[in-house]
């Protein structure tokens, strides 16, 4: 984003300058104080006593320290919040690879102007963006027809490899930056369409190949509703239906654990918050290494709000 | 550029046809259906629908499967015409090769999906294995048509490259707008979804008789009203802030950590409302102390609830979009405007807001077009779906998704869903009418 600035303080600063200065960045230190504590008040919360947590509530500070949530969550169901851990890792990564396999092989014959079926394929493309059927005959077809409830394409295929957005993405974006000349030019070497696609289209989109795969990415590893929908043996339960589960009943945790202990055995005050931390450090621990693709992907819109 | 290809002295594929086909009429003779009738369980053959006779003592009628039956053997006639006329005329041959056979793979691939309904004089009917070879020699032959009109020069690489997109787009999107029929009839498990009674708009009108429609209509327009016009307000401020703040490093900072809540799933949200207003834990709750409530038992404060922590989750989503859009506007416009004399404010309200106006007013409008959608997870899972909280956080969104899984009540379901997809329909294409004339570049089509 750091294109252009359309302030220019090359000049002499003033006056009235420094008081905008002031204002904004307090301005914009409170936005993101308020974007960061609620993630700190839930990790301190996890990192309190239960006993504390009961008496006083949660709070920014642990008033007294104890991460024994944490070796209860990991002695009792560890075993289990790995598995599904791993499950929502290997969903994401088999949804995100086959969409980016199948979503820009769909958006590069539309983005080519020697392609007759363009302008009929792209329309078809586009009124799924204007027009669907809703969820209840998308559920009744995905599980009676195509049988997906409790298995994992569940969880990989209803409503989650592309929609008709990306396509328009993809399809803008090859348009726009592989020139038509470079085709013919590899078409006149010999090459055929394939080829062509994946020795010169593919290496020369990379940036938008990284910006939708993340959003795809990000879209699988924080999908809930699949699960919802269909998806009711534990051995399925993605992260987030699993926390989903918890937070709703914490009687979920010593379900999943075979019932082997009773609930009120649970320190249930701080499980809670140190399972949201589980659910929420992945994704911390890897925002600064994809930050200017998601960045990017807001810019053009890619981002559902 | 794209001549049809010289055909002579090219492989002639759909001679490979007419061995599928005649295969496809051979499995005619093996078993398509199994049935129960009078405690014995029976096989029909595929060639036995026509007639009827020999299916439970004759008791079969002409239902609409017996049609789909005829359509798909009346294509595999066809299939055999298209290759004769391939002989003499492969571009036309191959064309109805493709159509045909891929009727017929349609028809079959319903007739077997709906199986279960078939014979209403038997039971535990089910597709035998007759069905899966002949689908299978069907879409071998639809392969080759393929094949051939590549061969022939009627379609070329670039229309394969898209086919496993295109199946994608047809099941996932494609068949569900046809499943809309569902609203217009009375579901009964035991009679299945095609042989259900049709009911006309009986399944609208119940609906719309209960308090519900109402108020599900109601909180979705005024929630998304009141999304809207104080998500675009606060994006713009944030994002004029941003590009005022002189530090890049800053700037940057700034704009990934106001991006935080944007990237973590509902759920995670709902832990953090949680964590504030939980009965007796949360945070807020323990700071109020006497006076405190159960917040999930109190309706008055969810419509501000909700509506903060959609606008905490979205502050960065709006602010990065009017921080790229400002980044768009022409420097020179400031550059005049301060040889001018210009003060920073009188920049902004000269300059920057009416440079922005396209984009304000484009973002209303397409906003505007989805106002019949909710955001599901945030009004059905932040609330933890509390019963106290119903009136005040129901949506269409979540009603759908209670009628059909919770209550099991399809047809009321999918009345409200196709009231949502239809009425939604039309609300995106009279919005595009207005961007259209607002501003031709950002209009959608």
């Amino acid at each position: 984003m750091n294109k252009k600035r359309t302030t220019d303080y090359t000049g002499v600063i003033s006056r009235e300058d420094i008081v905008y200065q002031v204002i904004v960045n307090v301005l914009l230190i409170l936005l993101s104080l308020a974007a960061i504590l609620p993630f700190l008040l839930i990790l301190s919360s996890s990192l309190t006593d239960d006993y504390v947590l009961t008496r006083f509530g949660y709070n920014f500070f642990p008033r007294a320290f104890s991460a024994y949530a944490y070796e209860f969550v990991f002695s009792r169901n560890g075993a289990y919040v790995l598995h599904s851990a791993w499950l929502t890792l290997l969903v994401t990564i088999i949804g995100t690879s086959l969409s980016l396999l199948i979503a820009p092989l769909l958006a590069y014959p539309l983005s080519r102007r020697d392609f007759k079926y363009a302008r009929f394929f792209t329309f078809l493309v586009f009124f799924t963006m204007l027009f669907n059927g809703g969820i209840v005959p998308s559920y009744i077809m995905w599980s009676q027809v195509f049988h997906v409830k409790n298995t994992i394409w569940a969880l990989i295929f209803p409503g989650m490899l592309f929609n008709g957005f990306f396509i328009i993405l993809y399809k803008n974006y090859f348009a726009t930056n592989i020139h038509p000349s470079l085709i013919e030019a590899a078409r006149i070497d010999g090459a055929g369409e394939w080829q062509i696609y994946f020795r010169i289209v593919l290496p020369l989109s990379l940036p938008i190949l990284a910006t939708i795969g993340l959003m795809v990415g990000l879209g699988y590893w924080n999908n809930w509703t699949n699960g919802l929908y269909y998806i009711t043996d534990q051995k399925l339960f993605t992260l987030q239906q699993l926390l989903k589960n918890i937070i709703e009943n914490i009687r979920a945790l010593a379900d999943i654990a075979g019932g082997s202990f009773p609930v009120s055995e649970i320190p249930s005050n701080s499980v809670r918050m140190a399972m949201a931390v589980i659910g929420i450090v992945p994704i911390m621990i890897l925002y600064p290494f994809f930050q200017n693709a998601f960045i990017a992907g807001i810019a053009i819109g890619g981002v559902k709000e | 550029m794209k001549k049809l290809a010289k055909t002579e002295g090219r492989f002639p594929a759909y001679l490979l046809a007419l061995p599928l086909a005649l295969a496809s009429f051979a499995c005619l003779l093996l078993p398509f259906v199994h049935y129960k009738y009078k405690a014995k369980v029976y096989q029909a053959n595929g060639s036995a629908f026509l007639m009827g006779r020999d299916i439970c003592g004759g008791t079969f009628r002409l239902t609409p499967h017996v049609l789909v039956w005829i359509a798909f053997a009346a294509a595999l006639l066809c299939v055999l015409v298209a290759i004769f006329i391939s002989r003499k005329n492969r571009v036309l041959g191959s064309k109805l090769l493709c159509a045909f056979s891929g009727l017929g793979l349609v028809c079959l691939v319903i007739f077997s999906a709906s199986t279960g309904t078939m014979i209403p004089a038997a039971k535990s009917v089910g597709s035998s294995y007759g069905v899966y070879v002949c689908i299978l020699t069907l879409i071998l032959q639809f392969a080759l048509a393929l094949y051939e009109m590549r061969e022939v020069g009627l379609v070329n690489s670039l229309f394969f490259m898209m086919l496993p997109g295109l199946l994608y787009l047809l099941i996932n999107n494609y068949i569900p707008m046809f499943g809309l029929f569902i609203a217009f009839k009375k579901i009964d498990y035991t009679k299945g979804l095609w042989r259900s009674d049709w009911v006309g708009f009986d399944n609208f009108k119940y609906l719309f008789h209960t308090k519900d429609a109402w108020i599900i209509t109601r909180n979705t327009l005024l929630y998304n009203f009141a999304f809207i016009i104080l998500g675009l307000l606060t994006g713009l401020i944030v994002g004029l802030a941003l590009n005022e703040v002189f530090s890049r490093k800053l700037q940057k900072f700034y704009q990934t950590t106001i991006l935080l809540p944007q990237l973590i799933s509902i759920i995670i949200v709902t832990y953090i409302v949680f964590a504030f207003l939980g009965n007796d834990v949360g945070l807020l709750t323990t700071l109020l102390g006497d006076k405190a409530q159960n917040f999930y038992a109190t309706p008055k404060y969810w419509p501000f609830i909700l509506t903060f922590v959609h606008l905490w989750k979205g502050l960065g989503y709006n602010a990065v979009i009017f921080l790229s859009s400002i980044c768009g506007i022409d420097k020179n416009l400031y550059d005049a405007a301060k040889v001018d004399g210009a003060t920073k404010w009188q920049q902004l309200l000269h300059v920057t807001l009416p440079q922005l106006k396209p984009t304000i007013v484009t973002l209303f409008l397409l906003q505007c077009g989805r106002i019949f959608y909710s955001d599901f997870g945030l009004f059905y899972e932040v609330p933890l779906h509390a019963g106290a909280l119903a009136n005040i956080t129901e949506t269409i969104d979540t009603y759908v998704y209670k009628a059909l899984m919770v209550s099991s009540n399809i047809s009321t379901s999918s009345a409200a869903g196709a009231f949502q997809a239809v009425v939604g329909f039309l609300l995106v294409v009279t919005v595009n009418r207005i961007v259209k004339k607002v501003d031709e570049e950002n209009a959608l089509f």
